[in-house]
């Protein structure tokens, strides 16, 4: 299956790009997804690796809501939205 | 029926009327009831500490109600740090008190001989002579004036306010402040001390209202980003801003720092004493710290994001006990923190360039006894430097010269909040476009920010994804003019902006809603919009006629020429370079999709669409 994601700020940085397609195994989860991410670019390992993610102030976005469990599935063409969160202050 | 009450400081005059239920429904109460005052009866020939000016406090339709975060209120004035339009909002308990005892608002004019007080019981109204509290610190005198008058609530200025210092503020509640354009120095030179207020009733509201109000309450309350800020405040954004390049340090020499664990809300929460929350708010982000030893023993409400950012990296100081002094000793003095670190921070800058030497302090970046000894000289407006810097740093780079203008950070005279223009774009157009100066909270552009995808598919589907980019110019304008008209109604309602444009938690259609609800009152989202619109217009025209336009809506010339650089703090590795802001970009189509001229100024048939055709004059 395929998802769709848009990299903001710092991810879209390190990725040099504003979007990608991934091309996914059936049923696979978040997690998986993000570490595909890390094996593609090392760089964002520093935010979305496992043991960093909770304090990265990482936020993915599926559709228009928040993702709280990155054990979630995902489904062929979703779409993602990745960001480093912040507010005004 | 709510009351405004005029109080005439030169004669002890006081006249209380019922409020113009039209004119403050059609700019929604408030911030807009009160430009619309200021507008009215502040012209270009008055001096903003002079008699003539106005001081105005206002709260909004939902203040003191049961909608979530009604805690708010506004104090307006043209305003002495940009000789235009001013207004500081606040929150806390004062402006429900003042609510219940039945005020829309209290405009003050002329100038009393000696120090006053004015004093609120119900919607009985007494000047009485304030001479002994004259001197005393806002917290002395909030403990003072609440044994005379028990149970009241309390606002005040300190020296900063009685010695004209032109960025003081009006504390409340001990820790809240009207903080910014000055208006402390307004109620200083009016030689008014308190606003003392008491009141025996409630609120009126129908049983509709309130069912839509528990409504948003549930709503609000069990919101990720409420229960965020309620552990953490907004100390929280330290982390991530430094991770982005939005930690702005040494007067925006720098974009991030490497000490940010020091200044972080883990840090903050080694001296946390509680948290605690505004009258009828279910975030209650306020957090209460307190440092047990030492030099800077002391407990205070807060630090915030931008105190932690003014009195911390900006001035090059990893310290969290002096960053919570610093907080205590400018509510106490009644100085805007933004502005007194953005001073002292100016200060720095010119001194590291040779530009500016003091005999006592050192200047050097960090120096801790030139922190809190500049706090000082700026409260006492002490010779020299302190008076120099009571200016705020656009008058003080006048007078230094040789280029000392580079490095202030101002727009209009106001001095910049802690966020970096360069790698948040909204927030830069943001700065730039405010009518009382440069300033987060006048937009509050966060779409982007906060990663809010929700809001930004409702408002701005062609613009999709790319709005999203906070380091991008694009659709910025399109985000900007939403946010100015949503925080226009926030602070006319009388409600805190983390339910409105910080996350989106409610939308203009629930303000609507419950708005509707409430007599005189009957809007959809379309009309509570364009009431927004209508109010950021109004304040637009008060600058117009004091000869502001395009030119002015400028951002330092720093942010338009030095790059910025993003490094990955762990690994030291550039992530990104060379970021600058485009600002002519987006003023170019901020103005154009606001059918403002090509200078930023409203044309006529935008001015008759809003029902401001009294404006057109000024044009």
């Amino acid at each position: 299956m395929k998802v769709q994601i848009y990299f903001f700020g710092i991810f879209r940085s390190i990725a040099v790009k504003p979007e990608q397609t991934i091309e996914l195994f059936e049923n696979a989860s978040i997690r998986e997804l993000l570490d595909l991410l890390i094996d593609q670019y090392p760089k964002m390992a520093a935010f979305l690796s496992a043991d960093k993610i909770k304090k990265s102030h990482v936020l993915l976005v599926r559709g228009e809501k928040p993702v709280l469990n990155y054990k979630t599935r995902l489904t062929d063409g979703d779409q993602l939205y990745l960001f480093i969160m912040l507010a005004g202050g | 029926m709510a009351l405004t009450a005029f109080i005439n400081l030169s004669d002890g005059k006081i006249r209380v009327e019922e409020s113009p239920a039209e004119t403050v429904q059609k700019y929604l109460g408030s911030r807009g009831y009160a430009a619309k005052i200021l507008y009215d009866n502040v012209g270009i020939d008055v001096e903003p500490l002079s008699p003539e000016n106005y001081l105005i406090f206002s709260t909004g339709p939902m203040t003191g109600t049961p909608w979530p975060t009604s805690a708010r209120f506004t104090v307006t004035a043209k305003s002495p740090l940009t000789g235009a339009y001013g207004y500081a909002n606040s929150s806390g308990f004062f402006g429900p008190e003042l609510r219940k005892a039945g005020f829309d608002a209290l405009v003050f004019t002329g100038k009393s001989k000696s120090p006053m007080i004015l004093v609120i019981d119900d919607n009985n109204l007494s000047l009485v002579d304030g001479s002994d509290l004259w001197g005393k610190d806002t917290e002395e005198t909030e403990d003072i004036l609440k044994k005379r008058y028990e149970g009241c609530k309390v606002a005040s200025i300190g020296s900063g306010g009685e010695k004209l210092v032109k960025f003081s503020s009006v504390i409340n509640d001990y820790g809240r402040a009207a903080a910014r354009t000055g208006v402390g120095a307004v109620m200083g030179s009016k030689n008014l001390k308190a606003v003392v207020v008491s009141a025996s009733n409630e609120v009126p509201y129908p049983d509709a209202f309130k069912k839509i109000a528990m409504e948003m309450m549930k709503k609000v309350g069990k919101h990720p980003e409420a229960q965020f800020l309620r552990k953490w405040g907004t100390a929280a954004l330290v982390d991530p801003k430094n991770a982005s390049g939005d930690l702005p340090a040494r007067n925006h020499q720098e974009v991030q720092v490497s000490y940010w664990k020091d200044v972080n809300a883990e840090k903050v929460d080694e001296f946390l004493e509680r948290n605690d929350g505004c009258y009828n708010c279910p975030i209650r982000c306020s957090r209460f710290t307190k440092v047990e030893n030492g030099q800077y023993k002391c407990s205070t409400e807060g630090p915030e994001y931008e105190t932690i950012n003014s009195f911390g990296p900006m001035v090059g100081n990893n310290n969290m006990e002096l960053i919570i002094y610093a907080n205590l000793l400018c509510n106490r003095y009644g100085l805007d923190t933004i502005s007194t670190g953005v001073s002292i921070a100016f200060a720095m800058e010119c001194h590291q360039r040779g530009l500016l030497n003091d005999d006592e302090l050192s200047l050097e970046w960090g120096d801790e006894k030139s922190i809190t000894g500049l706090i000082e000289a700026i409260a006492y407006r002490k010779e020299g430097i302190g008076d120099l810097l009571a200016e705020g740093v656009k008058r003080a780079a006048e007078k230094i010269g040789q280029g000392a203008d580079h490095y202030a950070m101002h727009v209009k005279g106001m001095e910049m909040p802690r966020q970096e223009p360069r790698t948040t774009k909204g927030m830069a157009l943001g700065h730039s476009t405010s009518n009382r100066g440069a300033d987060h909270l006048y937009a509050l552009p966060t779409i982007d920010l906060t990663g809010n995808v929700e809001a930004a598919t409702k408002f701005f589907p062609e613009c999709m994804p790319e709005i999203l980019e906070r380091t991008s110019e694009k659709y910025k304008p399109e985000m900007n003019i939403l946010s100015e008209a949503y925080c226009a109604i926030s602070d006319a309602l009388g409600v805190c902006k983390f339910t409105t444009t910080e996350a989106f938690i409610l939308y203009p259609e629930d303000f609507a809603r419950g708005l509707s609800e409430l007599p005189g009152y009957d809007l959809d989202e379309e009309a509570i919009l364009k009431a927004g619109e209508r109010i950021v217009n109004l304040e637009r025209m008060y600058n117009i006629r004091h000869g502001l336009d395009r030119k002015d809506d400028q951002l330092p010339s720093r942010f338009l020429t030095e790059p910025a650089t993003l490094i990955d703090m762990e690994t030291k590795e550039v992530i990104s370079d060379g970021m600058l802001v485009d600002l002519d970009y987006m003023l170019d189509r901020y103005y154009r999709l606001r059918n403002w001229t090509k200078d930023g100024i409203p044309s006529a048939d935008k001015l008759k669409e809003l029902g401001l055709e009294d404006t057109v004059g000024d044009l």
